[in-house]
């Protein structure tokens, strides 16, 4: 075994418990093995304590083993005094180990970890000295680090950028270049902490991509923190899932896959849609009794794979019910409408927007898709009036936004909730800022309401950095809706969320819309706009270019589009999300059946 | 682009520290003229960016200033011109004023040039041989600086958009301001914390660091170091002897150069202009090859 990790039990200082919980789990030599499960459950923890230089404070007991040594510097000095010694429950190992502690530069040099903020992890100003770090503090000739780093750019083919400067680089690149700064030390395990949750789809893929080269024709073990299961299951050849600090359950995709959707677990929704339609038709097929679905056809992972299934299961099964039956268009007040928005950042630059039109109902959520540097976030900005378009017109409720006076269009009318969620907080707690907002409305018994609705009373009083993802942005909602927003702006909201945080947004927003707020959100997340938008719109080359229903805008994109109805083209017309799809599989065997899935 | 000098960084680096010290140093308006020949005519052909319209008249307001003010300031010198609320404006003052503001922009001109003598990585491969652990700090300044402007304006736009800066009342708009500067600090302070985790976790403070870049010194680089160290012998001798001197107050009063004084003056006229030679033997030489092509 590469990597063993024996009965951890992690404690952070001041918690009230465990954030790890007798964890046993181990890797051999080459394998790509996942970690997984909903935010929060210890997957960051466990990879931080297992490069131990980045292993946070706390109480640890239990042993962490790289290649047969201790690694894991906590459990020594945390132990007993001074005593090298693991806490109970490795005696076996105990007598021992005084030989076999990881030395400093094997730990630097063996295991290599790529974070989930690109940014944090790039030391140095230029691509070419970010490279050759690692290896010059190894203090390695400078012969040997040449050559080291001039094989990994060209591995990695960034030759072109090589001489720029880092903070010039996109955000996959940037991610790439400290993937190829780990990989430059040659390490033998390489961890990831959830590497691609602030890339765009393409950047990810391409990341993917460049793993599976690493894990393939370098024979780099990788251990993988992810709660997005779509892409990296058909990659990996084990899986580990986590719930609240223990392993819940370990094997190959097929057998973890076959446990989520046995116990009905969260994270059974963040499958593959391929996987998630298998259950559903073979779970039903196999009877009502029985909870494991019949094996005989393999386990798919892919949308190819998928198609093969449903392929299969329209042959024998021949009804299909056109699934998505689409509303009528939401057609209330226009709440904003912008026309002809063009925008450019310097006199000699090219438009960024080049005649951008776009209207927004009340009561309405629409999802406006596109690539990135399409300019998506350059019209968020004009939309909510922080930059200046050089032409065209933005009117909110059928008023000039220019006629807006100071004090005006951020109070009961407009607000924007940034990519960052964090940008949004100045304060110490999360409750200060709260209540700096509603004071500033006047409005301060709403206060508590709002929270209490969005579920964040208990994060009030923590620091805005301390709080994970999805409750920093619940609360950062919060402050934005502090001002009664009829117009509510959202950059990228499911970005680095898991699959019930996505869920919840999504209810919560519902629930305002009732109310008569307009959402507009940028977004990647194809799956997330076809389950929850009213309207989409594609932002291509500074226009926007098809507008429709959900159903009609992802049945008529080829690329861009969910994995569902890749899967369901040709076979199920119209079928757009993994719902709708086993909507009309299962129709066909049983009509009252309540889809869970 | 990137240019790689092929002279070792250690030779532009001796003849700009040369030419900047001599020149702030030496109160001989001969150095300063050459000081400043050399920097316009290196600028102006290897570098032409640099000198755009804007910046000559930036130079030019500045230089026409320094002259024009200096006379308000230092009422020596026997001559005046002119009476200026009882004071002298003399014209020994301003002669001084004009010798002042061009030692200045001289000086500002050979930093401009700096920038393409020593390229960045090979500034940073000497200064981290003397000191490398202020080397790579200043690498990860450099890195930060970008990244806090970025987050800086992020924080902004997000603010606005709650409505913070859009408060009637100024003091609390200011208040405002405050604040989204502290949280900056916290930022920051976290991004350091951050940084210094990835440092370590790519093996920051094992011993024996060693650095990337090498530059090997040749024999021509030894012949161009030793004739820079020898013309600015020459020039130094000149300076050291009063061949040179020059006062201003109460009255011009030059020395008489004699050999020597004219020797050090031809020998810094050497030495500012090599960059430009060397930059012309390469153009041409690059000229030559291409017709051959």
């Amino acid at each position: 075994m590469l990597l063993s990790v024996e009965n951890v039990t992690f404690r952070y200082p001041k918690a009230a418990s465990d954030a790890l919980r007798g964890v046993f789990l181990s890797v051999s030599d080459g394998q790509w093995a996942v970690l997984c499960g909903l935010s929060g459950c210890g997957k960051s923890t466990l990879l931080r304590l297992i490069k131990r230089e980045l292993a946070p404070f706390g109480q640890m007991s239990g042993l962490i083993l790289f290649d047969g040594k201790t690694a894991c510097k906590t459990a020594l000095s945390k132990g007993s005094g001074n005593r090298p010694l693991p806490d109970s429950g490795s005696q076996d190992a105990a007598s021992e180990e005084n030989d076999t502690v990881l030395s400093d530069r094997d730990a630097a040099t063996g295991i290599g970890i790529v974070l989930q903020d690109p940014e944090s992890q790039i030391v140095t100003d230029e691509v070419w000295h970010e490279l050759a770090f690692g290896l010059e503090n190894l203090g390695l000739p400078s012969d040997t680090i040449r050559r080291r780093v001039a094989e990994m750019a060209s591995f990695f083919g960034i030759e072109s950028w090589y001489h720029r400067k880092t903070y010039e680089l996109s955000g996959g690149q940037k991610q790439l270049l400290n993937l190829a700064s780990a990989l430059v030390m040659n390490p033998r395990l390489l961890l990831l902490d959830e590497p691609t949750a602030q890339l765009d789809p393409i950047a990810a893929t391409e990341f993917r991509n460049v793993l599976t080269r690493i894990n393939r024709d370098l024979g780099v073990t990788i251990l993988m923190a992810e709660h997005r299961l779509e892409d990296v299951l058909p990659l990996a050849d084990r899986i580990f899932l986590m719930d609240s600090g223990s392993i819940a359950s370990a094997g190959t995709p097929a057998e973890v896959a076959q446990y989520l959707y046995a116990h009905s677990h969260p994270m059974a929704e963040a499958l593959p849609a391929a996987t998630r339609v298998y259950f559903a038709i073979t779970g039903r097929s196999a009877g009502s009794g029985e909870t494991t679905p019949a094996g005989d056809t393999a386990m798919p992972f892919t949308v190819r794979d998928g198609r093969a299934l449903l392929t299969k299961h329209a042959r024998e099964s021949d009804i299909f019910r056109k699934p998505r039956s689409e509303g009528a268009p939401i057609s209330g007040e226009i709440a904003l409408e912008a026309r002809d928005l063009r925008f450019r950042y310097a006199k000699q630059s090219p438009d960024v927007l080049s005649g951008a039109t776009i209207s927004l109902h009340a009561g309405e959520h629409y999802c406006l898709l596109g690539g990135n540097g399409s300019g998506k976030t350059t019209l968020l900005s004009l939309l909510a009036g922080l930059t200046k378009p050089y032409a065209g017109s933005i009117r909110l409720f059928n008023r000039k936004m220019t006629s807006f006076g100071p004090g005006e269009l951020y109070r009961n009318n407009l607000a924007l909730l940034p990519q960052q969620p964090r940008d949004v907080f100045v304060e110490k707690t999360i409750r200060e800022d709260l209540q700096n907002a509603f004071r500033r409305m006047e409005n301060e018994p709403a206060m508590q309401q709002l929270c209490e609705r969005l579920r964040i009373t208990d994060i009030l009083d923590s620091h805005p950095y301390d709080v994970s993802g999805g409750e920093l942005q619940k609360a950062a909602l919060a402050k934005v809706l502090a001002s009664r927003p009829k117009v509510l702006l959202l950059d990228e909201p499911t970005k680095g969320i898991d699959v019930r945080g996505k869920h919840e947004l999504a209810g919560l927003l519902d629930e305002l819309r009732e109310e008569g707020l307009a959402v507009l959100s940028v977004t990647h997340d194809a799956e997330w706009a076809a389950e929850h938008a009213d309207r989409c719109g594609l932002l291509f080359d500074g226009e926007v270019i098809s507008e429709g229903l959900p159903g009609t805008f992802f049945a008529d994109n080829a690329f861009y589009t969910t994995a569902a109805n890749r899967m369901a083209r040709g076979i199920i017309d119209g079928a757009i999300t993994v719902g709708d799809v086993i909507d009309s599989c299962c129709r066909t065997c049983d009509d009252t059946a309540e889809v869970s899935l | 682009m990137v240019v790689r000098p092929r002279r070792h960084p250690l030779v532009p680096l001796t003849l700009l520290l040369s030419v900047l010290l001599i020149a702030m140093f030496a109160q001989t308006p001969a150095l300063t003229l050459f000081a400043f020949i050399g920097a316009t005519l290196y600028l102006a052909t290897a570098a032409r960016s640099v000198l755009t319209m804007r910046s000559v008249i930036g130079y030019l307001i500045l230089w026409v200033l320094v002259a024009v003010t200096n006379p308000l300031f230092s009422t020596g010198g026997a001559t005046p011109i002119v009476f200026i609320g009882g004071r002298p404006y003399t014209r020994e003052a301003l002669l001084y004023g004009i010798h002042l503001g061009g030692m200045l922009i001289s000086v500002l001109l050979w930093f401009r040039c700096e920038t393409f003598l020593v390229a960045e990585e090979n500034r940073f491969f000497l200064f981290g041989r003397i000191a490398p652990k202020s080397a790579l700090l200043i690498s990860s300044v450099l890195r930060f600086v970008p990244l806090l402007r970025r987050r800086a304006e992020a924080m902004r736009g997000a603010q606005t958009a709650v409505g913070v800066y859009d408060d009637p009342d100024w003091l609390h708009r200011t208040r405002s301001t405050m604040t989204t500067w502290s949280a900056l600090t916290t930022w920051s302070l976290e991004h350091a914390i951050d940084a210094g985790a990835a440092m370590k976790a790519r093996g920051y403070g094992l011993p024996g660091r060693t650095t990337y870049r090498t530059c090997h010194f040749t024999k021509t680089d030894a012949v161009c170091l030793t004739a820079i160290l020898a013309l600015d012998a020459v020039t130094i001798a000149a300076l050291a002897t009063g061949r040179l001197d020059i006062s201003y107050y109460p009255e011009i009063i030059t020395a008489r150069a004699g050999l020597l004084g004219r020797c050090g003056i031809a020998a810094f006229a050497v030495l500012t202009l090599l960059p430009f030679f060397s930059f012309l033997k390469e153009d041409l030489r690059w000229c030559y090859y291409r017709s051959k092509m």
